[in-house]
């Protein structure tokens, strides 16, 4: 889509209010309960960014996820989370680009999902070894990233799911 | 659901790769600490591990409540949202740590050994 059609607009608009309904839902259900790992999300709103990146487009995806971040932080976050999640998506984001230009038939949206979550992560540790002046925090990789596995998977399966049943485009 | 493609198998595989890096990285010290560096609003302040105290820490304008005890160190409490730092339970060895993004705060155990290193190079 290349022209600002009235669909391309409400299907962004849709995708950035469902990711920020996301967002919330993950800001207020402790999933900490299921995992007690502190720094641990489900990352679901990854998935309106994945199916408007392959399904919309990547200037919409990459619009809805920094929207998605910059609101999200306004509403439920802090200044540091801001710059914790901007690092994340920046690096997620850049993978999907890959992916799609790069890796193309080669991955599905597990594959996909799976090195969102863990670059999520690794931006995040990166935000928190700038912030702290300490390189020690990317030890904790060793703990996020074999959970990014499950967090990914789980967030592919659904985002692999919502798209075949249901076409945006 | 569809199977999964070659591509994200190499991903997996990288990512259980990247795990096993993270988790040798040199700087992970096994070794029991002997101090306690609390670094927040530019200073570093050290402790000793085998006093067993507590404190309150006030930075960005959120009170953290650290309790140094039985050689193990962990934050009780804190006024933040996120709690991330209470969650992080104890820490007793060198190169573990406990951080608290909102308040900027940063609690490391650190070794005999890296002291003498500082020593040295100091």
């Amino acid at each position: 889509m290349t022209s600002l059609s009235a669909k391309r607009i409400s299907v962004d608009g849709l995708l950035i209010a469902v990711s920020l309904i996301l967002s919330y839902l993950e800001s207020i259900v402790f999933f900490d309960a299921l995992l007690p790992i502190p720094g641990i999300k489900l990352g679901l709103a990854n998935i309106c960014v994945m199916l408007a990146f392959f399904k919309t487009g990547p200037v919409d995806a990459a619009f809805i996820s920094l929207l998605r971040v910059a609101v999200s932080a306004l509403l439920f976050g802090t200044p540091v989370s801001f710059m914790f999640s901007l690092f994340g998506a920046v690096l997620s984001y850049l993978f999907l680009v890959f992916a799609k230009y790069v890796l193309r038939e080669s991955v599905s949206f597990i594959g996909i999902s799976i090195a969102c979550a863990a670059l999520h992560n690794i931006g995040q540790v990166a935000a928190a070894s700038l912030l702290f002046g300490e390189a020690t925090v990317f030890s904790y990789l060793a703990i996020l990233l074999p959970v990014s596995l499950l967090t990914g998977g789980v967030t592919g399966i659904i985002a692999a799911a919502v798209s075949g049943r249901r076409e945006i485009k | 659901m569809k199977k999964l493609r070659k591509g994200d198998i190499v991903i997996i595989a990288a990512v259980i790769f990247l795990t096993a890096v993270f988790a040798v990285m040199p700087f992970i010290r096994r070794d029991d600490g002997s101090a306690v560096a609390v670094s927040y609003g530019g200073n570093e302040y050290t402790y000793s591990l085998s006093d067993d105290m507590s404190f309150d820490i006030i930075s960005n304008g959120i009170t953290l409540s650290v309790v140094i005890e039985d050689r193990t160190v962990r934050v009780v409490q804190s006024d933040c949202r996120d709690k991330t730092c209470v969650g992080m339970g104890r820490i007793s060895r060198a190169g573990e740590f406990i951080a608290c993004a909102p308040a900027g705060v940063y609690i490391k155990i650190t070794g005999e050994e890296s002291q003498q290193h500082d020593i040295i190079i100091g």
